[in-house]
Parts: structure tokens; C-alpha cells; sequence
């Protein structure tokens, strides 16, 4: 950069000459670090030299945020953790948020779940963690699954999945009854098929819909996933279909005419992942422990 | 923490385990530890027992002017009199209770072991950086006699994450088998138990490949095993149902499923008593199966002991495989 006055030098030794006000701007960590009382220089004519633990590719990625350039936004999930490691680090606000709004989650979780999840969670990336430990969800909890992520996952990162991953199985459970209940949940529409047992007069739900039930939910299995949205109504379809083929049930087929789609909708809502977290605020000095019930 | 006061000869040797208190007469050196405790020994027998901290005792700088006592905190009432002041001290960056147990090892003493496992793996570590091969297998054999045994259930998964931590090859071996005998790796049972967060996840890893290897080892071994010594042992067997190996079905599936059970390093007779028995039954009431239920209890003991034998043979022969790059900071760490 023209007229510049202060060196970066990264962690591979590579001279970034920039300027101080626009890092004082955006960075308190440099702000108070500038404004430290210097030692006289025995070169007073060269310019100050910092010296910095990231790489070369994270700096040159950070610095694009702090000038009127197109920002430089690495395409592979760790690159983009490792420079959103180093704003936060620098407690680069802005160029935290700049970067969050230009990344995908698909180019975010290109690693992996699992993967992206034990990274961020060793750099202690609040947000990121908490997508990846929701997007594991999708994935059984097994040695197989983690595989050689596995070797990622430092201090409490699989201790924290698991509490996760255990709150998120009750929390789908409790949403699952919730819904089920034939008195008062969505399900009671179904109330009144002739297949259910007892008859139409029966207040009983029909048998079709047990589909809600299949999967770890009762059992807490880590090898099992927690269903999509997208999975559940699938699953939805997929048993009223064959309901009504089988038994030729008109009743079932008039309810999901007239209020299949709202139904649909609040399935989805049972497997919302937002629903089962609740990330605590980040403690000063603290580790992450972003899954930590609040 | 047991407090151990002992005088042996030499006379004027005194150690107590619960003040840290190690002097030995006519000492010519002082070890500090990093925390400040101070030992007062023999050069020789330091020297004798690790070349790396022999040279550090023989470079050691010069006499401290400060008149101290022999261990911190200062106003202990220990004197040591006069002529200990003027040794030289070497500083050593470790903590004063495994130093003092270490020195335990090395002098003519009653040894005593650290109280925690930590502490104990620390301790291996340190005599294994200083290559203390002799004062290592003494530490070893000692902790081989604790009762209940220094690696069990309650302690394996912790030993084993120590050890990688210390670098400490033959304890993670120990102690990676002991988990073959109550434990299937599996993230929710380990999450269940707790286990979770005393290994890190590099140690898991191996940890689970491990049992992964042993178990195709012992599927391997089994078949082998099968085919030659139980044959060998049955002789012709006309036990209604066989195996294409000849023997009786009921004892080809029980060996078979060893290498798949919940805790393949354990076996339990009753279990496969109770095959024999619920097959013989199961065969009584379609007539009986002579030859089963006449097997005698010599051929069953034999059968038992070639199983058990060829089990442990076939884990033994399983290793670990080590995370590097705790061996890397680990070199470093005692320089």
C-alpha cells in the first residue's frame, strides 16, 4: 500500500505494508497495541514492524476487508474458519460479520460436519460451531461416521456434541408427542379415520401415522439421525399414500386436501434445528462451550 | 497422601513423604524441583542411574550462600545443619512430589508411589525422558504389585490418556487391552460413562482402531484356531451338528462370536458352559447328543485353556499405534 507505516509480517515471513488507521479502525487489539508508548527506534526512517502467528493467506484475507478492494474470502472451509479465527481474534467486528454474510453454509460446511465442527470449535467460532453441531445431526454419532475427524476434536468438542446431541433428541421428542396428541397437537385432524382403532367414533389415531414414531427417538440412539424437515414429510407422504391406497380411506385423503399443507408445516417445525439449541452468550476467557445448556 | 518416616542406614537418612523431605547424609548436590522443593542426595547414584541427569548434576553451578533447610516451606524445623548450605543445585522442571517419589526409586529406600494416576504416569514419564531403564522397570514392578490393580475398569481410559500424553508405550498398551475386557467402543456408551472428556479425540481415534484391529485379528486367529487345535483336541466328533470344520456347531459359533462380543479380552467360562449345556439339552429333547454331553472335564479344561490361551496370544500380538506429535513436545519438554 502506498504511503504505508506499520509491517505485518506473517507467520511465513511475508511484509504486508499497511497502514495503521485503517487496523486502529477496525481493530481495538491493534488500536491499543499502537498506542502503546514505542521503544526508540535504531532505524527511525524504517518502518515499524509487527509480527503476527497467522500465515501469510489469512493476513492477505484480512487486510482486503480493511480496503476499498474486493474482499479475498478463501473457497475451503478451514480457510474461511482460520481467517474468521483471526477477526475474531483481532475483535474485528465488521470484518467478522463481512465474512459471515459472503460464505454459504454449503462452503462452510464443505469439510464435513463433523469436521467443520471440531475446527470451529477449537478456535472457538460460536456461530460456526453451532451450525456444524447442528448439521452433525443428519449424521449418526459413531466412530465410523467421525472417522478421522475424530482426531480433530479437542478438550470438550465430543463431550459437548454428545450433551447436544442428547438435547436434541429430547427436544425433538417433546416436540413429536406435542404433536401427536390427539386432543390438542395438529395430528388431532386425523381423528375420525375408520381405520383407527375403534372406529371413526373412537377419538384414536389412525395407525398410518406411527411413522411420526420410527427412528432413535425412543431409544436415544447415537447410530440413528434425527429426521429433516424435509425427511419427515417425505415420510408423511410416503404413509398417507400408502394409507389410502391400502385401505382406500377418503376420510384421510379429504383432511390432507384441505389441511395437509398446514399440517406439513407444522411437521416441519418439529425438526427446526433452532429449536434444540440454545447456545450460551460467550464468556470472556472461557472455552467456547457454545453447547452448553444456558 | 500416606506419610512414609523412614531412617535406614545410612542413619542420618531421612525422607517423610508428607512434607517432601528427602536428605540423605553426606549429600553433595541439591535437586530443586520446580516448585521449589529441595533434595538433598548422592551424585553418584544419580549419576549411576541416568546419564542425562548425572551430566546435569555434574555441571551443576555453584554453592548456594543461603542457608536453607532441606525443603520448602521455610520455616520447616528440619535443620540440616551448616554444611549442606554450600552444595550445588541443580533445578529440575519437576514437581516436588514426583521428584520425591523418582528419588524413592533411586536410593536405597522404601518406594513410594504417587498418590494419583496422574501423578504415576508423570512419574514414568520423567524416568523414561531421563532413560532410567533400571529405576523404569523398578517404578513398573512396583506398580505391578498394587492391589487393587494400578489399571483396571475405573482407571484404563485415564492411563491410557496419560500415557499417550507422557509417551509412556508399554502403560497405553496395558491399558488399551484392559478395555478389551469391559468395553465395546461406542460413542454413547463411552458419552454414558463419562469417559468422554478424560481422552482427547486423537487418543479415541486410535484407541478405537485398535479394538477394530484386535478384533479382525482375533476373527483370524479364531478360524485358524478352529480349524487346527479344537480338531486336534476333539478328535472325531459325531455331535448330531457339525461344522464344515467337523466340529460341534454350538462350539464353532461360540469361538466364531469371540472376535464380535461385547468385550472380546474377556471370557467367561460360565458362558460357554452354558452353551455346552443348553445345546446338550436342546439335542436331549430330539434325542440327545452323546457325544456333547459325554465331552469329559479334562477335554473341556484342555479346550478352555487352548482358547484362552490362543485369545490373549492373538491380542497380544495387536499393538498401538502412537500419536506423534505428543512424542515431539514431550522430547522437548525436559530439556
Amino acid at each position: 500500500m502506498p504511503n504505508a507505516d506499520v509491517i505485518l509480517r506473517s507467520s511465513d515471513l511475508v511484509d504486508f505494508h499497511v497502514h495503521k488507521s485503517a487496523l486502529v479502525a477496525s481493530s481495538p487489539v491493534f488500536r491499543d497495541m499502537f498506542s502503546l508508548p514505542q521503544p526508540p527506534d535504531d532505524a527511525p526512517e524504517a518502518l515499524p514492524e509487527v509480527y503476527l502467528s497467522e500465515c501469510a493467506n489469512t493476513l492477505n484475507g484480512l487486510i482486503s476487508f480493511l480496503y476499498p478492494v474486493a474482499p479475498e474470502i478463501p473457497d475451503y472451509g478451514d480457510d474461511i474458519l482460520t481467517l474468521l479465527a483471526a477477526a475474531t481474534k483481532y475483535d474485528m467486528d465488521a470484518v467478522q460479520s463481512s465474512i459471515r454474510a459472503g460464505v454459504s453454509r454449503k462452503k462452510l460446511l464443505s469439510g464435513g460436519a463433523f469436521h467443520v465442527y471440531a475446527v470451529a470449535y477449537s478456535k472457538g467460532l460460536i456461530p460456526e460451531t453451532a451450525i456444524a453441531a447442528r448439521n452433525t445431526l443428519g449424521y449418526p454419532l459413531t466412530f465410523e461416521a467421525l472417522g478421522d475427524s475424530l482426531r480433530l476434536f479437542e478438550g470438550g468438542a465430543l463431550c459437548d456434541l454428545t450433551d447436544f446431541r442428547l438435547r436434541s433428541i429430547d427436544n425433538f421428542s417433546s416436540n413429536l408427542n406435542s404433536f401427536s396428541c390427539r386432543a390438542k397437537g395438529p395430528s388431532k385432524i386425523w381423528v375420525g379415520c375408520p381405520t383407527a382403532k375403534g372406529g371413526k367414533n373412537a377419538s384414536n389415531l389412525p395407525t398410518w401415522l406411527e411413522f411420526l414414531h420410527s427412528g432413535p427417538i425412543q431409544a436415544r440412539k447415537f447410530s440413528e439421525t434425527i429426521p429433516t424437515s424435509a425427511q419427515l414429510c417425505d415420510r408423511y407422504m410416503k404413509a398417507l399414500q400408502s394409507h389410502v391406497k391400502e385401505k382406500d380411506c377418503n376420510f384421510c385423503m379429504k383432511v390432507h386436501t384441505l389441511e395437509g399443507e398446514k399440517y406439513c408445516d407444522n411437521l416441519r417445525e418439529i425438526s427446526t434445528p433452532g429449536l434444540a439449541w440454545n447456545a450460551p452468550a460467550p464468556t470472556s476467557g472461557e472455552r467456547p462451550g457454545v453447547l452448553r445448556t444456558a | 497422601m500416606s506419610t512414609t518416616t523412614t531412617k535406614t542406614s545410612p542413619s542420618r537418612l531421612v525422607i517423610s513423604h508428607e512434607n517432601l523431605h528427602f536428605d540423605y547424609p553426606e549429600a553433595d548436590v541439591i535437586l530443586r524441583s520446580r516448585d521449589s522443593y529441595e533434595f538433598r542426595v548422592l551424585k553418584i547414584y544419580i549419576i549411576h542411574n541416568s546419564s542425562i541427569l548425572g551430566e546435569k548434576a555434574l555441571i551443576s553451578p555453584n554453592p548456594q550462600p543461603k542457608p536453607t533447610s532441606s525443603t520448602i516451606p521455610a520455616d520447616s524445623d528440619v535443620d540440616s545443619g551448616p554444611a549442606t548450605n554450600a552444595l550445588p543445585v541443580v533445578q529440575l522442571p519437576i514437581e516436588g512430589a514426583i521428584l520425591f517419589s523418582l528419588l524413592t526409586y533411586i536410593f536405597p529406600v522404601p518406594p513410594v508411589l504417587p498418590s494419583t494416576v496422574e501423578q504415576v504416569m508423570e512419574l514414568l514419564s520423567v524416568a523414561q525422558s531421563y532413560k532410567m531403564d533400571v529405576t523404569l522397570t523398578h517404578i513398573r514392578n512396583h506398580i505391578a504389585q498394587q492391589e487393587p490393580p494400578f489399571t483396571r475398569e475405573g482407571t484404563a481410559f485415564l492411563i491410557y490418556s496419560f500415557s499417550h500424553k507422557h509417551g509412556l508405550r508399554t502403560e497405553a498398551l496395558q491399558a488399551a487391552r484392559c478395555t478389551l475386557n469391559f468395553a465395546t467402543l461406542n460413542i454413547q456408551h463411552l458419552a454414558e460413562e463419562e469417559k468422554l472428556d478424560i481422552i482427547p479425540g486423537a487418543f479415541l481415534l486410535e484407541l478405537w482402531k485398535y479394538h477394530k484391529r484386535v478384533r479382525l485379528n482375533l476373527k483370524s486367529d479364531l478360524r485358524v484356531f478352529i480349524k487346527s487345535n479344537v480338531l486336534t483336541i476333539f478328535g472325531d466328533s459325531s455331535c448330531e451338528s457339525l461344522t464344515s470344520s467337523g466340529i460341534p456347531s454350538w462350539l464353532g459359533s461360540y469361538i466364531f462370536n469371540i472376535g464380535n462380543s461385547y468385550a472380546p479380552g474377556f471370557l467367561d467360562p460360565t458362558d460357554f458352559h452354558m452353551e455346552l449345556v443348553e445345546h446338550s439339552q436342546k439335542s436331549i429333547l430330539n434325542g440327545g447328543c452323546a457325544s456333547c454331553s459325554g465331552i469329559s472335564r479334562e477335554k473341556i479344561r484342555e479346550i478352555w485353556g487352548a482358547l484362552t490361551a490362543a485369545v490373549h496370544n492373538s491380542i497380544s500380538k495387536v499393538s498401538v499405534t502412537y500419536v506423534a506429535a505428543y512424542l515431539k513436545v514431550l522430547n522437548t519438554s525436559l530439556d
